[in-house]
């Protein structure tokens, strides 16, 4: 379907994108944490997408902690918006079948009768 | 620090499996997500007494440029009050590890919030000229009122956030 970002399928990926599209950046163990995941997840995923031009990270310190800011690059929050109006568009056709379905079945049950 | 677990296919613990979702629940996930980092989060403690105190030293150093006819010095404090008040910000975005979207338009009581930090400001103010009459303390009175003033204003914005946060995480 068109719009759909297969990179997106996985709930992580999509989890850390549309985390990262609701703000302008943030700390790695703050996406880390919102998502549940540990260190090398998060990070194998960031890398995945970043290579995929969605996600950017930066690094720098607190002081004297090195600190990872994550955003959502200008590419990323397309891709994200193209899937999700995608999904609601599938989302509404499964609903429309299903009711279409739901109406045939009441009919049926009526001839039956 | 989370523990280093092992997840099946590389997932993340407590959401389905890759393939798993339909689209309600992909859009549900994704809603969730974007939601959480819209969230209002509160303020740090010290925030409110930082931009209050630069305030305060601002409107003392445009006293004493006032009182010395310092002209270099009364162009510089505004300078001086914007690269604090950037430093204090983003030392609040490190401090709570969010960085938020530039929301378009001003939040609400903003011109309000604004209009009382001035009244308070210009109320101090005249308070030092009725007593004093002295430029350097008229300055310095005016800022320390403007910027109490603002730092009230911050700790009663920083208790609705916290309201407000604590509500949405429930």
């Amino acid at each position: 379907m068109n719009g759909l970002e297969p990179a997106l399928h996985q709930p992580t990926r999509l989890t850390v994108l549309a985390f990262l599209s609701g703000c302008q950046e943030a700390e790695f163990s703050v996406v880390r944490d919102y998502c549940q995941v540990s260190d090398s997840v998060l990070s194998k995923t960031a890398a995945s997408l970043e290579a995929l031009g969605h996600l950017r990270a930066r690094k720098g310190y607190v002081g004297k902690r090195p600190r990872t800011w994550l955003s959502a690059t200008r590419q990323g929050r397309a891709a994200l918006a193209a899937h999700l109006a995608a999904l609601q568009q599938l989302a509404a056709a499964a609903e429309a079948a299903g009711s279409e379905a739901d109406g045939g079945d009441a009919e049926g049950e009526r001839e039956e009768g | 620090m989370a523990e280093d677990k092992q997840f099946t296919n590389g997932e993340a613990e407590g959401l389905p499996p890759a393939g798993a979702l339909t689209p309600a629940e992909a859009l549900a996930l994704a809603g969730r997500a974007e939601a959480a980092a819209r969230r209002p989060l509160p303020l740090p403690w010290w925030y409110g007494p930082g931009v209050g105190l630069s305030i305060a030293a601002y409107g003392a150093a445009i006293g004493q440029s006032f009182e010395h006819q310092a002209q270099w010095l009364i162009l510089l404090c505004p300078l001086g009050l914007v690269l604090v008040q950037a430093a204090i910000v983003r030392a609040t975005t490190h401090a709570r590890g969010v960085a938020r979207l530039a929301e378009r338009g001003l939040p609400p009581y903003t011109m309000r919030a604004f209009g009382v930090v001035v009244l308070a400001a210009a109320l101090s103010g005249l308070a030092a000229w009725l007593a004093t009459g002295d430029q350097s303390w008229i300055g310095a009175a005016a800022g320390a009122g403007g910027g109490l003033a603002l730092c009230g204003g911050i700790v009663l914005l920083n208790r609705h956030l916290k309201e407000q946060s604590m509500s949405s995480a429930q």
